[in-house]
């Protein structure tokens, strides 16, 4: 985990219209996350995450305030620029998997490799896929549809996806929230492992404690907003999630602060 | 029309009706027990508005084919009915010498020129024993006839026609058919003139006419007449029967007993059969014709045959409406899986499922059923009055006209087929899995039971009820028995159906049948493709892999139906019908998609493959090729309605464009432009007319005919073996110029005889030998083709041998002896040389000599219709007739292009249901995958580049469709060219230019249909719709 920063934003304000209500889903977020780090992002349900790791990765656009990604201000590209930035920066995880179902484990896996400006040949895609594939274990599931495959199995089908174009950045929007605990941890094991090796920022909602307890940091959310007391935070939470909260993760924001 | 698809009209509209209501009422009862099912049926309906009107347009498409082929025909009916009626008005029966040929004004088929007896004149005293017989109970009228044809002048305007009915009118007995008024009253010299004639001559009251019968005779024109009844219908003077006697020097003798049968003009028909009774013992030898009820059969008949036209090719339209229906339930039901789900979850049985459904498919029906019909009865108002332009003769005023009946039909059957469809859709779509439903799982289909279990299990049953029984739980063994036993029975015979053993056995059946006692080529042939079908169910019970098993399948009905299989041994002899072309589309597309299914993984391969080397098309084509590919269900039933529709468009298209060449304009002429035939009163010689035309030529009115030729033509009597006495047939007893200069097309050659040239030597050299007309010949299996039975035919030749025995016929002389020729040659499709072609010799010998017909050909660049002109001017006075032979024949040829384009246009109608079948699988798509529109866009797709993958998988589809559709059709068609006109000589020649141009419109309406929906996915916002599910 190096200091230097990847992800920079300020102020950053989103709304919903549903045309009846208006929806603040961000009210100012303001956040730092550095090259390297696996950072968490947890708190209640509606309380923005998904929204925040959309904006952040340019999925939605913001109303006002500032997304800087690696230097760049995400909110001044056009759709066309962005989106390619998407394919060569970015890579997702998403808890429904979200693997196009008519396409073979590496075929979904080599999407973005075609998709980058990097002009990898068809060829090369494929190998670099199969490689990917190996890397998460399904070396040999490689021309399987997604439905021939367990939950677990897809999920590493998409984070073989998210990592083939060796994107600066992976965003996880629950990526265990389908999957049973061992599943679950094998996952958290393999996105560390990947986090370590390759020196790739993993951004990860989740509202699992047991995975937030995996990064190197949790930001907590409350209202649209980044909290900074985790306690308040944990007020809002559900009696579940608290009553499956071990005291250790309650106090990991400030225990697994990034020593920068 | 009294019959639609062969089934009476009435019948079928009272079936339809009950049916209906039945519908109708089963609905309104579900909708009073079940309340909520009904309830979430009707409220689905404005949920999604623009779903909802495509759905009720797709559904609205069959109705509108049904109800515009039946409005169609109503439209011929009514015309030629009325034509009938105005021509004939208060005319029952004709007693005339010989049968009179009811021939449909409306006919666009081949069939033999009328025939005539030799003489027909008979004796008056029959018109007094027939007036004896009107009773005022079956006759009320009856009026007696002398009726010759001559060519008539008017002096003062100098106008002339060659062909007027000279008709002298008796006094009429009873009340049914007054004479034209003024005609007792006319003086000696006097004569009425009928409307058309008047017209014709642009005569009026005062002016003198000249009848030429040898010596002009003058008479003054008394009065005017409304054409029709004893008026007639075509160019007419009118005078009192005894001086038409005396001007035909035919004292006592007439032509003609006209009668009417009590009731009116429209009524009188339906008695013809008892007073044909009561006359005939007064007709003796003569034959009573009852006129109107035979032409009235006609028009039925040719409204019948148009209707079977329209409906034969239409019906693809049709099968592709029935698929259209399926898929959007189909698709309906995907759309709504988690909330069947859901719906079950909460206790909603899965009858209720089934109601919701039934419930809004018949919502969805009755508007549909009503927009067709009314859309169905404005494009039978304009395809008929397209066609009525393209055939109208003076004769027939074609008035569009659609009956109620036939929209109720239409409307009906409209319903009844979309609703068993949606019920039939609706029950499958009722099973669901709940969970499965509700979180969009796929799960396995269970395997089927093994056939042993399945044999077993209603012994099984029957058991555990006697068991039942003996243990006194009489219900439940009387339910076991009743119900559980019966239904494991149907089980095993699902089991065999499935298998193939069912089908193999019904496939066998019917090949037999058809062979041995239908002897129909569609019914072998529908036998052929069962087994065909079978044999791949059972090849894969005995687990031969699935795709080999079907690929086999698919291959063999394409080949059985494209390859000429059916021409081998006892095959050949089978008979064919209309509704063949239809079954052998169905299984040829049927085949072509099984194809597809088993093997749609290779064909995903080959994509990729063919793209791969372009990296930047292949995320895109890679994603547009997977998804139809993995819809395997439903991109077959979207394939199977593009391939029939553009199968039934090309193989007509290419059919027409090449059999349109059948009315061979040079062989059916024999290469003369004009024909020219002389009026038996007023014979012209072969030297007058040779020097008639020396004159015109001296004089710089015509140019020099390239060839001159003549024939004594004469109606006779003759009898082939297979007849068992003689029928009315006709003789062209032809001169030396004409074997040497015509071009006229053999259909067929004797053994023996190895060229045209060569028959054409022989007949000159040998009195005795003859070439018959096409229209004599045996042509069961032709559709187009009306057989007169009362003529002379010979059923050892077929029109499809191109070379047979030389058969030996008898033909009657003047004198009464009947003489011995041999047929050495059966012509091509040639109208005006119907007959027995032989050497004027050979007419000679039958008594029969002089020629009364001339042939000419023009020179390359001379006008025919001049030439005409000033040879009809020329004889005036003789009253001669020319026909422009190559000009008719061309026309013809137009007229049944034209028909054709118009059935093209008809059937593209079809069209519609596959681009609205896009457009349904588009607007889903984009609805379906909008999670996975939102993970593309995610990983780098652009807008752009989304929209293409919807583009190109439409295009994807209706390209496939495409290469089916027109493979298909090009290699049937081929197939039927080389059956049927590759040895008549005649090209193969598919319209390219048409076909290129349906293809365009294909792909452009196919990728109009896309992009709009496709246009959506570029305001998808991708954080949206990746929270969608």
């Amino acid at each position: 985990m190096s200091t230097d920063l990847i992800i920079h934003t300020q102020s950053v304000v989103k709304t919903y219209n549903t045309g009846k209500v208006i929806v603040p889903a961000l009210r100012g977020v303001d956040l730092d996350i550095f090259r390297g780090e696996m950072v968490a992002i947890m708190g209640p349900s509606g309380c923005g995450k998904t929204t925040l790791l959309n904006t952040l990765s340019g999925l939605d656009e913001i109303d006002s305030g500032l997304i800087e990604i690696d230097g760049r201000n995400l909110s001044k590209m056009d759709d066309k620029t962005r989106t390619r930035y998407r394919a060569e920066n970015m890579g997702f995880v998403f808890q429904f998997y979200n693997l196009l179902p008519v396409l073979t484990a590496a075929e979904n896996v080599e999407m973005p490799l075609l998709l980058s400006e990097k002009k990898v040949s068809a060829k090369e895609a494929r190998r670099r896929a199969q490689e990917a594939l190996e890397a998460v274990g399904l070396s040999t599931q490689a021309n399987q549809l997604p439905g021939e495959l367990s939950g677990g199995q897809q999920q590493r089908v998409t984070i073989a996806r998210a990592l083939v174009n060796a994107p600066a950045i992976v965003w996880a929007d629950e990526p265990t929230g389908d999957l049973d605990s061992q599943t679950s941890q094998d996952i958290m094991d393999l996105m560390r492992r990947l986090n370590q090796e390759n020196n790739q920022t993993f951004v990860i909602v989740t509202h699992s404690p047991e995975i937030g307890a995996q990064a190197d940091r949790i930001i907590w959310m409350r209202d649209g907003r980044i909290e900074d007391n985790p306690a308040a935070v944990a007020g809002a939470l559900p009696a579940d999630l608290l009553v499956r909260t071990p005291l250790d993760v309650q106090a990991s924001p400030l225990k697994l602060q990034p020593s920068f | 029309m009294n019959t639609i698809f062969g089934i009476p009209a009435n019948i079928l509209l009272y079936t339809l009706l009950a049916l209906s209501g039945l519908i109708v009422l089963g609905v309104g009862v579900t909708a009073l027990r079940f309340p909520v099912a009904f309830r979430l049926g009707i409220r689905n309906l404005p949920r999604r508005k623009s779903q909802s009107f495509l759905i009720i347009s797709g559904l609205a498409l069959s109705t509108l084919i049904i109800t515009s082929a039946l409005g169609i025909g109503d439209t011929v009916d009514y015309s030629v009915k009325s034509g009938v009626y105005d021509n004939l008005g208060g005319i029952d029966m004709q007693i005339a010498t010989s049968k009179l040929k009811a021939q449909s004004s409306f006919s666009f088929g081949s069939g033999a020129p009328a025939t005539t007896a030799a003489d027909n004149w008979f004796d008056a005293g029959v018109a007094n024993e027939v007036a004896g017989q009107v009773d005022g109970v079956t006759l009320d009228a009856s009026v007696a006839a002398a009726i010759q044809t001559l060519p008539v002048v008017n002096s003062q305007t100098k106008l002339s026609e060659a062909a007027v009915e000279i008709r002298g009118l008796g006094g009429a007995t009873g009340n049914g058919l007054p004479l034209p008024e003024g005609l007792n009253s006319l003086a000696d010299g006097e004569v009425l003139v009928n409307q058309s004639l008047a017209t014709a001559l642009d005569a009026s009251i005062g002016n003198e006419l000249m009848i030429i019968k040898g010596m002009p005779q003058t008479f003054t024109v008394a009065g005017i007449v409304p054409d029709g009844e004893l008026a007639g219908s075509s160019l007419a003077v009118i005078l009192p029967l005894e001086r038409a006697q005396v001007f035909f020097g035919k004292p006592g003798q007439i032509t003609a007993v006209f009668v009417s049968n009590q009731g009116d003009s429209e009524t009188g028909a339906a008695l013809s059969d008892k007073a044909a009774s009561q006359l005939e013992p007064i007709a003796g030898s003569l034959v009573v014709n009852p006129v109107k009820a035979e032409q009235l059969d006609a028009a039925a008949t040719s409204a019948e045959f148009i209707t079977t036209l329209f409906v034969t090719f239409g019906t693809f339209s049709i099968v592709s409406g029935i698929l259209l229906i399926f898929l959007i339930f189909s698709v309906l039901a995907a759309e709504r899986k988690s909330e069947m789900g859901m719906s079950r979850a909460v206790g909603l049985q899965r009858a209720d499922l089934v109601r919701q459904f039934v419930t809004e498919g018949l919502a969805y029906n009755l508007l549909a059923a009503a927009l067709g019909a009314a859309l169905g009865v404005g494009a039978a108002i304009l395809l008929a009055s397209a066609i009525a332009s393209l055939l109208s003769s003076s004769t027939l005023s074609v008035t569009p006209r659609v009956s109620l009946r036939s929209v109720a039909i239409g409307y009906t059957l409209g319903l009844v087929i979309s609703f068993v469809t949606v019920v039939f859709s609706a029950v499958r779509n009722s099973r669901v899995n709940i969970i499965a439903a509700i979180r969009n799982l796929n799960l396995p289909v269970p395997p089927r039971l093994p056939q042993w279990t399945l044999f077993l299990r209603p012994f099984t049953v029957w058991k555990a009820a006697v068991q039942k029984a003996g243990q006194g739980n009489y219900g439940e063994a009387l339910r076991l028995f009743l119900f559980a036993g019966p239904k494991a029975v149907l089980s095993f015979w699902g089991g065999l159906w499935a298998r193939g053993p069912v089908l193999l056995a019904l496939g066998f059946l019917f090949a037999w049948v058809g062979v041995n006692v239908a002897k129909q080529s569609g019914v072998y042939g529908l036998g052929v493709s069962m087994f065909l079908i079978g044999l791949g169910q059972f090849f894969q019970w005995v687990r031969i892999p699935s795709r080999w098993a079907y690929t086999f399948t698919g291959l063999s009905l394409i080949l059985y139906w494209s390859l000429p299989t059916r021409e081998i041994g006892k095959l050949k002899d089978l008979g064919n019908n209309p509704g063949d072309f239809f079954i052998s589309g169905m299984f040829l597309v049927g085949g072509a998609i099984l194809l597809f299914l088993y093997n749609a993984d290779t064909l995903l391969n080959v994509f990729a493959a063919l793209f791969g080397r372009a990296r930047s098309l292949l995320s895109v084509a890679r994603v547009s090729v997977a998804y139809p590919v993995s819809a395997k269900g439903r991109t077959a039933t979207t394939l199977a309605m593009f391939s029939l529709i553009i199968f039934t468009l090309v193989s007509t298209a290419t059919i027409t464009n090449t059999f349109s060449n059948f009315l061979d304009v040079e062989g059916g002429s024999g290469g003369y432009e004009i024909l020219v035939q002389t009026n038996p009163f007023n014979p012209v010689s072969a030297d007058k007319f040779t020097s008639g035309i020396d004159q015109l030529v001296a004089d710089g009115k015509i140019e020099q005919p390239a060839a001159l030729a003549s024939a004594v033509f004469a109606p006779v009597k003759a009898q082939s073996p297979n007849m068992t006495a003689s029928a009315n047939y006709a003789i062209n007893g032809a001169d030396a110029a004409f074997f040497e200069t015509n071009n006229l097309a053999l259909n067929g050659i004797a053994k023996g005889y190895t060229s045209a040239s060569e028959v054409w030597a022989a007949l000159q050299a040998d009195p005795t030998l003859i070439v018959v007309d096409g229209f004599s010949v045996e042509r069961s299996g032709d559709p187009t083709f009306q057989r007169d039975e009362s003529a002379f035919y010979i059923s050892a030749i077929r029109a499809s041998d191109t070379a047979f025995d030389p058969l030996k016929v008898q033909i009657t002389g003047k004198d009464g002896t009947a003489h011995e020729f041999t047929v050495i040659g059966t012509l091509g499709s040639a109208p005006a040389f119907y007959g027995a072609l032989m050497s004027a010799e050979a007419a000679k010998s039958l008594g029969y000599e002089g020629a009364n017909r001339y042939f000419v050909r023009l020179e390359s660049g001379a006008d025919a219709q001049i030439t005409a002109n000033a040879i009809k001017s020329t004889f005036s006075t003789a009253g001669l007739q020319t026909s422009l032979l190559k000009e008719q024949l061309e026309k013809s040829r137009a007229t049944v292009r034209s028909v054709f384009y118009l059935i093209q246009g008809f059937v593209g109608l079809g069209l519609l249901i596959g681009i609205a079948a896009l457009g349904v699988i588009t607007i889903r798509a984009v609805v379906e995958r909008r999670q996975q529109i939102g993970v593309l866009r995610a990983i780098g797709f652009q807008r752009g580049m989304v929209q293409s993958v919807f583009l190109l998988e439409s295009l994807f589809i209706a390209g496939l469709g495409t290469v089916i559709g027109y493979g298909l059709a090009l290699t049937f068609a081929y197939n039927l060219y080389l059956q049927v006109a590759a040895d008549q000589g005649l090209a193969f020649l598919p319209p390219w230019v048409v076909l290129a141009g349906i293809g365009a419109a294909i792909f452009a309406a196919s990728l109009l249909t896309a992009w709009l929906p496709s246009r959506s996915t570029s305001k998808i916002v991708i954080a949206e719709a990746l929270r969608y599910e």
